[in-house]
């Protein structure tokens, strides 16, 4: 009785149990998700899902009419070539760049075969992420310096800059994500003859800024107001003092929060595609629409965001540790 | 004009509780000054309006004989060439040592700046510690460095605001010493804030008493010690205890320890009735005198003893003997008072008697 006393209060057990606990977790979890699938009689059909992210495109273009190639017009991977029949109208071929082999002046005569052949194209999944990608890097760097201007406002002690800046953020925080993005497609967009790319890009810099402000200004109140009178008294001004002393100790601070609203960032992208972006959520849906792969399509999905937040955790976690030297 | 520093009826704060009121003082070139008194006397604000991070209600600062900062004229921090050490140092964590110091002098040119630097980090004694981070100094070599980034733009005047109250005590007596001699090396003109009475002394050639926001007395620490303008600054500089005395002439005055002869600090009348200043080093052990004590206490102090002495009257004097006089708690002890200038606070007559005196010293001083 004694040593099996010892045995359950001894550290080492204690923290064995634990990881058999957790492996035990683990098994139950996938044992659970496959029954379950299997009771809802889901046919698994994995080997679709690789097409969505590359798939191989079948080319064979072929000329309609005779014709005469009065240019050949270079755009990145496809090449346009133009061509007139002889009743001078005007016909288009896209061809894949590194198969042009005709050049202006050439005569096409019908049912030529102009390329054929196959090549490798990114699938919906792939653009969607690319997509996903492009607007969440420039959402957060706009976010950013939004934030920044806001944030320094919002600490101001005269009033136009300070209330302007409180307005701001608490208009952003009061209102639902989804609701500022259709303001900005419908009104802003309007307004300002923005594609539905860049209302969608404003919107999630406008909503990140106002959060962003509140970190950066949190930031910056941690510093000790020793700090700031130390430069100044070395005869800085306020501006300077900031840009060389306060913001560049704040920035080593605020550096985890602001990862974190950077990953909701990469989150919250999903609801533009109500905007008609197809980038990955959206792209997740419409594979799905199409096919009924809605398990695998979304479980993939997942896992893409996954990498985004999880290289951007990185990331964030290799600047620390570097900033960490002067601590 | 010689005049680095000078304050003229300085009030700092507004509505019923100005934190500092009426307060006037002057530095010379090279001189260094201090500020003493308890916490929260307003010491700190004075610093801290002279270096520009507070504003004068009233008065009138002038630096180098320009004004800074009076009936609205106000100079920015950053444009008094002010050096400022502060109390926890405020050095700049993610900067090193050299460019914290190097960190005022941005409009140098390179070469000079380089140059100064070293020489500062030299004059410190922290010559090879240019390339480590604050933190990975000590204390006493973090206040170091504070010290020389602050002298380093050389600024018309240094302000210390309780520069040696982080470091243990050993530390501190050596680093006050070795501060002194750095300041009088550069030929800084300096002003220098603390509680502490030993600090003020070893550092300061000209130390101001301050009590509520006002300045008591301002004058080197020997006046301060042995010619208290008020018995605010008799309690607070140095120990002693007061005894009820009736004035005989100008300069004697019989107490219950008899008749007590000196140069008197305040003057005095025939037949008027006060407290006389008695400091422990005043009393003298004397078997043969008449008037005998009880030992009522008594603070072993290594080299020397503090005797706590009730008189017959019932009063109480302290003295402060070598250690080998040893004396039992409750043995009995012949004194006599041995003393040179006289210092007596005649009753009825207000404490302010003596600030004002102060204030009309300080005022042609100035002039």
């Amino acid at each position: 009785m004694e040593i099996f006393n010892d045995l359950l209060h001894s550290e080492r057990f204690r923290r064995s149990l634990s990881w058999a606990a957790l492996v035990l977790i683990i098994v139950g979890l996938i044992i659970g998700t496959v029954h379950t699938t299997n009771k809802v009689d889901y046919i698994w059909r994995w080997e679709q899902i690789p097409r969505y992210i590359f798939f191989q495109e079948t080319i064979e273009v072929t000329v309609e009419e005779d014709a005469t190639v009065t240019a050949v017009e270079r755009d990145g991977a496809d090449t346009y070539i133009i061509a007139l029949n002889f009743l001078d109208e005007e016909q288009y071929y896209t061809v894949p760049s590194h198969m042009v082999s005709v050049k202006t002046g050439d005569e096409l005569q019908r049912g030529q075969v102009l390329a054929e052949g196959r090549r490798w194209k990114p699938g919906l999944l792939l653009t969607g992420l690319i997509l996903t990608l492009e607007i969440s890097v420039l959402s957060i760097i706009l976010g950013v310096v939004i934030g920044l201007i806001t944030g320094l406002a919002r600490l101001s002690s005269s009033p136009a800059p300070k209330w302007l800046a409180i307005g701001y953020i608490e208009l952003i925080r009061g209102t639902p994500l989804l609701v500022q993005i259709y303001i900005f497609y419908f009104f802003v967009g309007q307004v300002f003859r923005l594609s539905n790319f860049m209302a969608g890009v404003l919107a999630l810099s406008f909503f990140a800024g106002a959060y962003v402000a509140e970190i950066i200004r949190a930031g910056i109140q941690s510093i000790h107001k020793g700090q700031m009178e130390a430069a100044r008294s070395l005869g800085m001004n306020y501006p300077q003092a900031m840009r060389y002393i306060i913001l560049p100790q704040a920035f080593k601070r605020i550096l985890p929060p602001l990862a974190g609203q950077f990953i909701s960032l990469i989150k919250d992208s999903s609801l533009v595609g109500v905007i008609a972006l197809v980038e990955l959520t959206r792209a997740g849906r419409e594979i799905g629409t199409s096919t009924f792969n809605y398990f695998e399509v979304f479980f993939t999905v997942a896992a893409l965001y996954l990498i985004l937040t999880f290289s951007l955790s990185m990331l964030v976690q290799f600047l620390e540790r570097r900033f960490a030297a002067s601590d | 004009m010689n005049s680095v520093l000078d304050v003229k009826t300085l009030e700092v704060g507004y509505g019923n509780g100005p934190v500092v009121k009426d307060l006037s003082l002057n530095l010379s070139r090279g001189a260094i000054g201090c500020l003493l008194g308890p916490s929260g006397c307003g010491k700190t604000t004075v610093l801290r309006t002279i270096a520009g991070f507070e504003r004068a209600s009233g008065g009138k600062i002038s630096l180098h004989g320009k004004s800074v900062d009076h009936n609205g004229t106000y100079i920015p921090a950053e444009k008094r060439r002010t050096g400022m050490v502060f109390q926890d140092y405020a050095l700049f964590p993610h900067l090193t040592v050299r460019e914290n110091v190097s960190f005022g002098m941005r409009n140098l040119p390179a070469r000079t700046r380089t140059e100064r630097v070293r020489t500062l980090l030299d004059k410190v004694g922290l010559g090879k510690l240019g390339d480590s981070y604050p933190h990975e100094l000590s204390g006493g070599q973090q206040q170091r460095v504070a010290l020389a980034r602050a002298l380093a733009p050389q600024p018309e005047i240094l302000l210390l605001d309780e520069p040696f109250s982080n470091l243990d005590v050993t530390l501190r007596e050596s680093l006050v010493h070795e501060v002194r001699s750095i300041i009088k090396g550069t030929g800084a003109t300096a002003l220098l804030v603390t509680h502490n009475q030993s600090e003020a002394f070893a550092m300061a050639d000209e130390i101001g008493v301050m009590s509520a926001g006002r300045l008591l007395q301002w004058g080197p620490a020997r006046d301060l010690y042995h010619r208290p303008a008020c018995r605010e600054v008799a309690e607070f500089i140095g120990k002693g205890t007061f005894l009820e005395c009736e004035a005989l002439d100008d300069s004697r005055v019989r107490t219950s320890l008899g008749v007590i002869e000196g140069a008197p600090v305040h003057p005095i009348k025939r037949g008027e009735r006060g407290m006389v200043l008695i400091r422990p080093e005043d009393i003298v052990h004397d078997d043969h005198s008449p008037f005998k004590t009880v030992v009522t206490d008594r603070i072993y102090r290594g080299p020397n003893i503090l005797y706590f002495l009730r008189l017959d009257s019932g009063e109480e004097v302290l003295s402060l003997v070598p250690s080998h006089h040893d004396h039992p708690e409750g043995g009995k002890l012949g004194i006599r008072v041995e003393l040179e200038e006289l210092v007596v606070f005649v009753k009825n007559r207000s404490q302010e008697t003596g600030v004002r005196r102060q204030e009309e010293a300080a005022k042609t001083a100035v002039a």
